[in-house]
């Protein structure tokens, strides 16, 4: 068994594949010292006679029960990052969860809803690895009262091209093996924050909400918007919207009412980083 | 360091006595923590450590479990009675009146046993006559009932108390339609009279069973039931009721029910597990009727070594292997009461080949219910 701790969760994982214990320990050993319970318990396992050797598949189980579908062996590192998501998802009502990247400058938080495909997580891995802390690349974790986001110590999942693109800018930065061929194209893990930097950083409040689109044709092009269109899309993206409800509802609002916020089209990462830093933290 | 020993009868006093909560270490809640939840019963132990006042005292990792899973069983409280409204307007349409049973029952009483209860889908109980006008009419409204291998269409349709379970096309939920609390093939279906005339009506306007026929069918639900899996949970909804409910006859009636359904030895069987748990002190009553009740052999071996174990919650932190081998007898026995021998035998081995199969080929290899991975 080993112990994964991403600060604001803990899990114990054990796993049929070997391999998955050496990707997670790359990631998360500085982590682990910790002699505190775990929030949940995952596997990764064989489920399937036949499965372990024709066309080998792997099954993640968060403690007794496997939410989806066993999914080629090739992807169990991917897997075990994905499970770990889900089980944060679908047991955490103590406070808001959006499907966004949160990035922080001076104290201020700045979260990037997107869709698969936007560059949300090439833009968190650059900035995060350029002098902004990176509180999450998928989920923004957000107390209910104050709104104020948490820190998560996870790597940011990379996928297809934008490994190549990020190996490149940032050599020295820590990758886990590629993951080739899953649901999402190739897969690997790039390492934001190390376990020092992770335990000095505070919950924050959120002064912008940027939804950001990767367009290779177009420059850097600003659209401001309304607090309507802001709390529908913002909504959407949340998690646990619909289990929250009014109080959902309340934290969504009170976001909204102290942000400010922005679609961007962007092809270059530099000029992203220029508008955050110099028009929202200021 | 864990130094509790963590069983069945542990989690039942916790509950009953929150406060035991206070003397746990940090890892021996987190081992608590997940067998209650898949025993779903963390939501309930929410709502018992408020009572008791000591909710506030837990450590902030015990606190944190438990209220997130109180928000969701709120949440769902929510959706039942909204959904439990729009069934009864649906069904009122064509003259239909539906008493809502079990988890849906409990949350629009708004029972003690109701609260931080979650539950699967929604069951509701209707005359045998009005059955094929009510799912007529709700098929014809926006709930639908799955594609059935031929099989189980026939399970349902011939020989259970219930018909395939209707979901709601836009919201999932899921409806169970029941025109007896027992399945018709056993030949022990009691009077569904006794049942539909005993119905009281709820704040909402939604029909519950009142709190006798409610207790009994909960007894008989669980000591009927093959699958042991949700047993703790429905033995502490009993032990909440009857706490709720009791005055001076309560069991004296519960009794009498339940030799007029000819459902002796489940009472008699639940009687003995809440005494078994410590849930509670029998009254003269009930110790009467538990010495003078003439138990067979076989009977008194059954609740020693199947019923009385399989409260178990699965989680493989409780699993022995005695514990294993009472839940597949209590699986056994749940079967052999449900049907005749030759029924049953031909039941298995439809059963048994879908298994088999299962286990071979990885159990999603047929099943399309299961969610891909979700895409980040």
């Amino acid at each position: 068994m080993q112990i994964i701790d991403t600060g604001i969760y803990r899990f114990a994982l054990t796993s049929d594949v070997k391999h998955v214990h050496s990707v997670a320990k790359s990631l998360y050993a500085d982590s682990s010292e910790r002699d505190l319970p775990v929030d949940f318990k995952v596997r990764l396992v064989f489920d399937s006679l036949v499965r372990r050797f024709i066309k080998p598949q792997i099954s993640f189980y968060a403690d007794q029960h496997s939410p989806f579908k066993p999914l080629p062996l090739s992807q169990a590192p991917a897997v075990l990052e994905w499970g770990m998501n889900w089980c944060v998802a679908a047991h955490e009502y103590s406070k808001l969860l959006i499907h966004a990247a949160v990035l922080v400058k001076n104290g201020k938080a700045i979260i990037f809803p997107a869709l698969p495909g936007s560059g949300k997580s090439t833009l968190t891995a650059h900035l995060g690895l350029s002098g902004w802390e990176t509180y999450s690349d998928e989920m923004a974790i957000i107390d209910i009262d104050t709104a104020m986001v948490n820190p998560v110590y996870r790597p940011v999942c990379l996928k297809n091209n934008s490994i190549d693109l990020i190996k490149k800018w940032h050599p020295e930065a820590f990758f886990t093996p590629t993951c080739v061929d899953t649901q999402k194209g190739d897969v690997a893990h790039v390492k934001v924050l190390d376990w020092h930097r992770y335990q000095n950083l505070q919950k924050v409040p959120i002064v912008a909400v940027v939804f950001p689109k990767y367009a290779a044709e177009t420059e850097l092009t600003i659209y401001s918007l309304s607090q309507l269109y802001g709390f529908n899309s913002l909504s959407k993206n949340a998690f646990n919207y619909n289990v929250l409800g009014a109080t959902a509802f309340n934290t969504v609002d009170k976001i909204i009412k102290s942000s400010s916020l922005f679609e961007i089209q962007y092809n270059n990462l530099k000029d992203v980083d220029a508008f955050l830093t110099e028009d929202i933290i200021g | 360091m864990v130094n509790v020993m963590l069983n069945t009868q542990f989690l039942y006093t916790l509950l009953v006595n929150p406060k035991l909560g206070l003397t746990l270490s940090l890892h021996e809640w987190q081992n608590v923590i997940f067998v209650l939840r898949e025993a779903k019963l963390l939501g309930s132990l929410y709502h018992t450590a408020k009572q008791a006042s000591c909710y506030d005292d837990y450590p902030d990792y015990a606190q944190k479990h438990l209220f997130s899973a109180q928000i969701y069983a709120q949440r769902q409280a929510q959706q039942i009675t909204f959904e439990s409204l729009e069934i009864r307007a649906l069904l009122e349409q064509v003259g239909v009146t539906a008493v809502f049973l079990k988890g849906a029952g409990y949350t629009l009483r708004n029972s003690l046993n109701g609260r931080g209860r979650v539950c699967s889908d929604i069951d509701i109980l209707v005359t045998k006559e009005n059955l094929p006008k009510a799912e007529r009419h709700l098929k014809s409204n926006r709930w639908q009932s799955e594609q059935l291998n031929d099989y189980d269409e026939k399970y349902y349709r011939q020989w259970a108390h219930e018909i395939p379970p209707l979901f709601q096309i836009n919201r999932a939920t899921v409806l169970d339609m029941h025109h007896n609390v027992y399945l018709p093939i056993s030949g022990r279906s009691p009077d569904i009279d006794l049942f539909l005339d005993s119905r009281d009506k709820t704040e909402s306007g939604c029909f519950v069973l009142n709190p006798r026929l409610s207790l009994l069918h909960s007894i008989i639900h669980l000591f009927t039931n093959e699958d042991s899996s949700s047993w703790m949970r429905d033995l502490f909804d009993i032990y909440l009721l009857a706490k709720e409910f009791n005055d001076d006859n309560l069991w004296e009636d519960i009794i009498e029910l339940g030799n007029k359904t000819n459902f002796q030895f489940e009472v008699y069987c639940c009687l003995k597990a809440l005494e078994y748990y410590s849930l509670m002190t029998l009254d003269r009553t009930s110790k009467k009727f538990i010495e003078g009740f003439e138990v067979t052999k076989r009977q008194s071996w059954i609740l020693e070594n199947a019923i009385l174990p399989a409260f178990c919650p699965e989680h493989s932190l409780l699993m022995t292997n005695k514990i294993s081998r009472a839940k597949n007898l209590a699986y056994l026995r749940g079967h052999w009461i449900k049907m005749p021998l030759g029924v049953l035998i031909k039941h298995f081995t439809f059963k048994s080949f879908f298994a088999v199969r299962d286990q071979i080929v990885g159990k999603h290899h047929f099943d399309p219910k299961l969610p891909d991975n979700p895409n980040w």
